[in-house]
């Protein structure tokens, strides 16, 4: 889509055609360059938004190189939030609260196979759900390895069926994934609303996840019934208590987490921020766990901050060309102003973008690009076509999210085998169009009964 | 997130794994008896002995060996058999030490004739006073149990410390790994370890193993006997750890005793309480 509007803007030619050309290949380019992993992605795109912010200013798309504080400013919520969750997920963390539920829940299965993969599933979508995709999905990676090494199971299936749900789980709240909290920032989701549309979403396309997965492995996750005492009692020797090195922190941090989920929910009608709520609960987890501000600090995702500054930038300098308005009118004119059409399109076009290459940038591209078509379509549905697309897109290829990135590689080191693209075609591909379909019906359903829940003026 | 992230996160859900469990009781404590040697010390001695006493609802002797004043053998051998009189197995002593010296002046040098062969032969506990204390409910009610001086009495001297911090203290279980000596084959082979494979995660991961039986029954029980419980893991020396830890908190230490002299854990046991200034409660 992006390379069309680029061909057609070269094809029409005139003023300011050319800014939005090369502007726009510079985009696509340092894209590619994330997509093939020639260059990390964090240098890709402080390359990119470099390049972007000099090319700006010298085709007068940018007047005055304030405006790229502007362009940052915008954003600066989306930092806030990410900055002071990272602290507080870091400080519960090491307060063994979730470990100790993850063991409480995962001894439920008593070394059965096929509930201990049930288990794993639910555990990564409310721990994502609560901790965000790369912390969430890292404990219960860890979990299941070390229970597939106790019980002598085969690693494969649980790691994949936790890499695929994890994209789920972080389409549960506001705040539960980096391009969840991206869209519903831009588009100013009421934190509530995703109650009613997205946390369904993300239930049944675990349920999906679990089903395809489970079918996909089946024979990996049958086990010999004569070896089950055996199994029970190796899981039964875990103790969840031993996990707590601090029970006065294990109650403090649960009760913060609350706190700040009830601050999340609550925020709008307060008239604050939720960077505001996210750095208040990080501050709070520092002053009331002890712990060294310093080790807290250093547990925030940096790459990620650095990474958004980089893509932010870049965008902003592609925005301000008109080329991300352009790209909007064409995928407009392709829906011909339906807005069933619109949402598959959008759906469609964000998941398999999110899967060929990293979601954030895709998100992060299509924010303006859907801002400009809610100027002729109903916000609602592409706001959250959007929201979940880019999320789930992230199933299509083993490296198309971050947890699939981390499960895969945690896989693979621990000795538990590879999972080439062709194995990942078959299970996470075929997933993502199962979930897919499912997205599409559902937001039909919203669309044609009118159950998409007011948005506030503004959007 | 990184490797490391991932292998951290693993060892300490590896540590959760109980291969040993254990069972907790606050220990049952026969009498305390304070000992004096007519030095500056009697009184922390008698602070910390009360103290003890009062925790551990127990009756508290008060005992002046007749021949502290004289530095001979001969002397020393009668203390020494009136201390090993005085207290038996399920009571602890109260001792100060350097014995019939001045802690300021010879304290760091030496714990004296008297408290080395008292270690090695008495089958109390043996609480050593060195500098003064401050406050000596507070030092008795904030235990902290140094675990890998002596692994193997490691649960009998959280049991003690549990005695006299429950009703409203709180404990601290210090667990150590020194990646400079040499690790056990059978704890790593417990642990599926790779001895050739030993990071600093992995090794944390092993600090947590090692209290994780002590750490959950504890924290499973700390609502029954009105304690805090903390666990604290940590790469180094295990001495110079604990005596770190302890520096703001001020606590008792507490640690197993072997009473083979020679042996390793002993050697250890000693050098904690020679650099100590706190109490150090040998179990």
């Amino acid at each position: 889509m992006m390379l069309t509007a680029v061909q057609e803007v070269a094809h029409e030619g005139g003023i300011g055609s050319l800014p939005m050309a090369v502007l726009g290949l510079t985009m696509l380019g340092t894209y590619a360059l994330i997509a093939t992993g020639k260059l990390h992605k964090v240098t890709a795109a402080l390359l990119g938004a470099i390049v972007c912010t000099i090319l700006a200013l010298a085709f007068g798309v940018l007047h005055e190189y304030d405006e790229i504080h502007e362009v940052l400013a915008k954003d600066i919520g989306v930092l806030g939030v990410i900055v002071g969750t990272s602290i507080l997920v870091d400080v519960s963390g090491k307060s063994g609260l979730f470990q100790f539920l993850a063991v409480k829940i995962a001894k439920k299965a008593k070394g059965d196979p096929q509930k201990l993969f049930t288990s794993l599933i639910i555990l990564t979508v409310v721990f994502v759900s609560l901790l965000t995709i790369a912390p969430g999905t890292l404990i219960v990676v860890s979990l299941g390895l070390v229970l597939c090494r106790t019980l002598k199971l085969e690693p494969k299936p649980y790691l994949v069926g936790i890499a695929i749900s994890a994209n789920s789980g972080a389409l549960v709240t506001f705040a539960s994934g980096i391009c969840t909290l991206m869209v519903g920032s831009a588009a100013k989701l009421p934190y509530m609303h995703f109650f009613i549309v997205s946390t369904p979403m993300a239930i049944a396309t675990a349920v999906v996840a679990w089903v395809v997965v489970k079918r996909f492995y089946k024979k990996e996750l049958t086990a010999d019934p004569a070896t089950a005492s055996n199994r029970a009692d190796a899981v039964a020797a875990f103790d969840e208590w031993a996990m707590v090195p601090d029970r006065r922190m294990f109650w403090r941090s649960a009760i913060l987490l609350v706190l700040t989920i009830i601050g999340f929910a609550t925020a709008q009608p307060l008239g604050i921020g939720l960077d505001f709520v996210a750095m208040a609960g990080g501050a709070a987890a520092i002053l009331f766990s002890g712990q060294n501000p310093e080790d807290a600090i250093k547990k925030v995702n940096w790459t990620v901050i650095v990474f958004f500054l980089g893509l932010f930038v870049m965008i902003g300098c592609v925005e301000h060309s008109g080329l991300l308005q352009k790209a909007a009118g064409l995928l407009s004119d392709i829906s011909g102003g339906n807005v069933h059409i619109a949402t598959v399109v959008l759906v469609i076009f964000t998941a398999v973008t999110s899967g060929i290459m990293d979601n954030i940038p895709v998100a992060a591209t299509m924010i303006p690009i859907v801002a400009t078509m809610t100027e002729t379509l109903p916000a609602a549905p592409l706001w959250w076509a959007l929201t979940i697309s880019a999320n789930l897109g992230g199933n299509g290829t083993p490296i198309g999210s971050i947890s699939g990135v981390i499960a895969l590689s945690a896989l693979a080191e621990s000795g538990g085998g590879k999972v080439t693209w062709g194995e990942w075609f078959k299970v996470g591909a075929v997933c993502m169009l199962f979930q897919i379909l499912v997205v599409i019906a559902w937001l039909s359903m919203f669309t044609v009964f009118d159950l998409y829940p007011t948005l506030p003026t503004g959007n | 997130m990184t490797d490391k992230d991932l292998q951290e996160q693993m060892a300490q859900f590896e540590a959760a794994r109980i291969t040993a469990p254990v069972e907790l009781f606050p220990q049952v404590v026969g009498k305390i008896v304070a000992v004096h040697d007519g030095t500056d010390q009697d009184a922390t001695v008698d602070a910390l002995a009360g103290a003890m006493a009062k925790r551990a609802a127990v009756e508290l002797h008060t005992i002046t060996p007749h021949a502290s004043s004289g530095g001979s053998a001969r002397n020393e051998d009668a203390v020494l058999a009136e201390l090993l009189l005085a207290a038996g197995k399920g009571d602890v002593l109260v001792v100060p030490s350097p014995f019939g010296r001045d802690y300021l002046a010879e304290g760091q040098h030496s714990l004296s004739t008297t408290i080395d062969l008292l270690l090695a032969k008495s089958k109390a506990s043996i609480c050593i006073v060195r500098a003064p204390v401050e406050d000596a409910e507070h030092t008795i009610t904030h235990p902290l149990v140094a675990l890998q001086i002596d692994r193997h009495r490691k649960v009998q001297a959280t049991s003690l410390a549990l005695t006299f911090a429950q009703n409203g203290g709180e404990i601290l279980l210090l667990s150590t790994v020194d990646p400079h000596s040499r690790l056990r084959d059978e704890e790593l082979l417990a642990r599926n370890l790779d001895p050739r494979d030993l990071s600093p995660e992995v090794l944390s991961g092993l600090a947590t193993a090692r209290a994780a039986a002590l750490t959950a029954e504890l924290q499973r029980h700390a609502g029954d006997w009105d304690i805090t419980p903390m666990v604290r893991f940590a790469l180094g020396d295990t001495v110079e750890l604990s005596l770190e830890e302890n520096e703001n908190r001020l606590g008792l230490l507490v640690v197993g005793r072997d009473p083979d002299a020679r042996s390793e854990e002993a050697h250890r046991a000693r050098r904690l309480v020679l650099a100590s200034s706190h109490p150090v409660l040998l179990v």
